[in-house]
């Protein structure tokens, strides 16, 4: 809102005050019915008000004591530093709690200047970028759009590079006319995210180093089907007759329209693909085996074997999210999570600490704010050289 | 209360680095930012409310006078919410999505802060009584519970509720902006 806006707003507000106790000029109210007809909105956000009871509901919960309880929590991480006191007494515990905040804000200091020195010794690592890829086409060209400004890439790759309303990059997929049927890859390295839009209007949000195989049209199919490495989540568009198909590895997933997270990121070898639901309902089959998930279960597949579990969302659309959520998460798993979004290689001195990790970390952070936050758990140490991270017990 | 030394109303310079004047100015827009946020991101909005304040108070940023205070938090706030939505689409499930909790679209959001900052008037002016009084006129025209009720609850004769009532309607008419006491009246009595 600008000062004009604000100005503006209680000009309009005043008009409205004025119009209750009859008080309007003949101008006055013609500049008010101005505002009432510009926009059908206002003239139901002033019924909102007339009609006392939307004011008087809303009202009735705006406590004061809440407002107080939230300026005390702030006050908290403005002066008070409770949480690192407490943490001085506290014995380190089997499972490390990393503090978690909302704005990434975090109340342990460091207790070792020198492991601090580490880290300011060199250029931080910052974090990866949202909207970056590589676009392979059939026929083997590969083509960065990662630099490309909005609108401008050349369309005959059929990628349009556009903006969302809150500024996101989006690359839409135009879709081609009729014809052979060809599959363009879209895939990014690590440290890359990208949101892709397919013709049918599906949204794909690309984690790092992972790729997305789509036809160049979807028209004369019978099905939509996509291939998928590493992960991604899906807000497929409905199409009853068209089901949508993401084919990974060792697993396919069917759906009308829905939304759903796909992780069949390969880190330990072990061949399992994770497919979380969040709305909606996805049919995974894997060899003969198939099996519908309701929103909240994730199917994980190994070896055509079907397992669902309860899933913790919020842990599994993290990524997406703009965060690391580690629930109980070994530093292994951890560091593999981290290497993939700051394109770092992770080596281990000794054997991996066999404590875990519960917390969340902000991925807009640089990777020394990432580390330091884990270091200060006291489970683990690490030395940043170049892009190599060492891991120390 | 004096106009002038009300930080939410003052022409004024605002310094956020003032102690008093931050608390003032948070009890003073804590609900009404609220209320705006969450049409963009629901329950998260207390939080990113929280954290813009944090992020305000390390700034110490002065603002000329409460129009500029008051434009700069709903731009501030309605940022927060953006950022927060870059990677979690919400804004794609709102025509599932339907009554109070609609989010806002971005032409909704002029709209959206004069309900807000209407209601933030009445609450101000309420909140802002003797606390007797407050207590009082809140209850009775906010919560809509009776003069006895209040009575036992505040450990009153009914007598004294009346007149504290009374008194608070008073000053509210007398002391506080008109503008204020315009819609309390609007709001709650002739509906």
């Amino acid at each position: 809102m600008t000062i004009e806006e604000a100005l503006y707003i209680e000009r309009i507000m005043v008009l409205l005050a004025k119009k209750h106790s009859n008080e309007l000029t003949e101008s006055e109210h013609l500049e008010l019915s101005e505002w009432l007809e510009a926009d059908e909105k206002n003239i139901r956000v002033v019924k909102d008000i007339e009609k006392g009871d939307f004011t008087f509901r809303v009202l009735k919960d705006w406590r004061p004591e809440d407002a107080t309880a939230s300026l005390q929590r702030i006050n908290q991480r403005i002066y008070g530093k409770p949480a690192r006191k407490l943490w001085q007494v506290v014995a380190v515990a089997a499972t490390i709690a990393i503090v978690l905040f909302g704005a990434g804000l975090f109340y342990f200091q460091n207790k070792n200047k020198q492991e601090k020195a580490a880290f300011a010794s060199q250029k931080d690592i910052l974090p990866g970028r949202y909207g970056g890829a590589t676009l392979t086409l059939a026929n083997g060209e590969k083509i960065r759009i990662t630099d490309a400004k909005a609108g401008d890439i050349a369309n005959q790759q059929g990628v349009k590079i556009s903006k969302t309303a809150d500024g996101q990059i989006l690359y839409e997929i135009a879709g081609t006319k009729l014809g052979n049927t060809e599959f363009n890859t879209l895939s990014t390295a690590c440290g890359e995210q990208a949101q892709v839009k397919l013709p049918d209007g599906t949204l794909v949000f690309l984690n790092a180093a992972s790729s997305l195989a789509y036809p160049t049209t979807f028209k004369g199919l019978s099905t939509r089907e996509t291939s998928l490495k590493g992960e991604a989540y899906f807000q497929v568009a409905k199409d009853k007759k068209h089901p949508f198909i993401v084919k990974t590895k060792n697993q396919q997933v069917e759906v009308l329209g829905t939304r759903f997270n796909i992780n069949a990121y390969d880190d330990d070898h072990t061949n399992i693909t994770k497919t979380t639901l969040e709305e909606g309902s996805v049919k995974v089959s894997a060899g003969e085996k198939e099996l519908t998930i309701i929103p909240g279960e994730q199917a994980s597949i190994q070896n055509n074997k079907i397992a669902v579990i309860k899933a913790d969302l919020e842990e599994v659309l993290a990524w997406k999210n703009g965060y690391f959520r580690f629930n109980g998460e070994k530093i292994t798993s951890i560091m593999t999570k981290l290497s993939r979004w700051y394109n770092i290689d992770v080596v281990y001195l000794g054997p991996p600490t066999d404590e875990t990790f519960t917390g969340t970390v902000s991925s807009d952070k640089n990777l020394g704010q990432a580390l330091k936050i884990l270091q200060n758990t006291n489970g683990v140490k690490f030395k940043v050289e170049g892009r190599r991270v060492t891991v120390m017990p | 209360m004096s106009s002038e030394s009300d930080p939410v109303r003052t022409s004024n310079p605002i310094h956020l680095s003032e102690r008093s004047a931050f608390e003032l100015i948070y009890h003073g827009f804590y609900h009404p930012l609220c209320f705006y946020a969450t049409k963009f991101v629901g329950a998260e909005a207390e939080d990113i409310i929280e954290n813009l304040f944090v992020k305000l108070w390390d700034k110490k940023q002065i603002f000329e006078n409460h129009t500029h205070l008051k434009a700069f938090l709903y731009r501030s706030t309605r940022n927060a919410c953006l950022n927060y939505l870059k990677w979690n689409k919400r804004q794609y499930v709102s025509v599932e999505e339907i009554g109070e909790n609609t989010l806002v679209e971005d032409n909704d959001q002029l709209s959206t802060i004069i309900q807000a900052e209407i209601m933030a008037e009445i609450y101000r002016a309420v909140h802002q009584l003797p606390s007797q009084c407050s207590k009082v006129i809140a209850m009775s025209f906010l919560e809509s519970f009776s003069n006895t009720e209040i009575a036992q609850e505040l450990d009153l004769s009914e007598q004294t509720v009346k007149n504290l009532k009374v008194l608070g309607l008073k000053i509210l008419k007398t002391k506080l902006s008109g503008r204020a006491f315009s819609f309390f009246l609007l709001a709650f009595w002739i509906s």
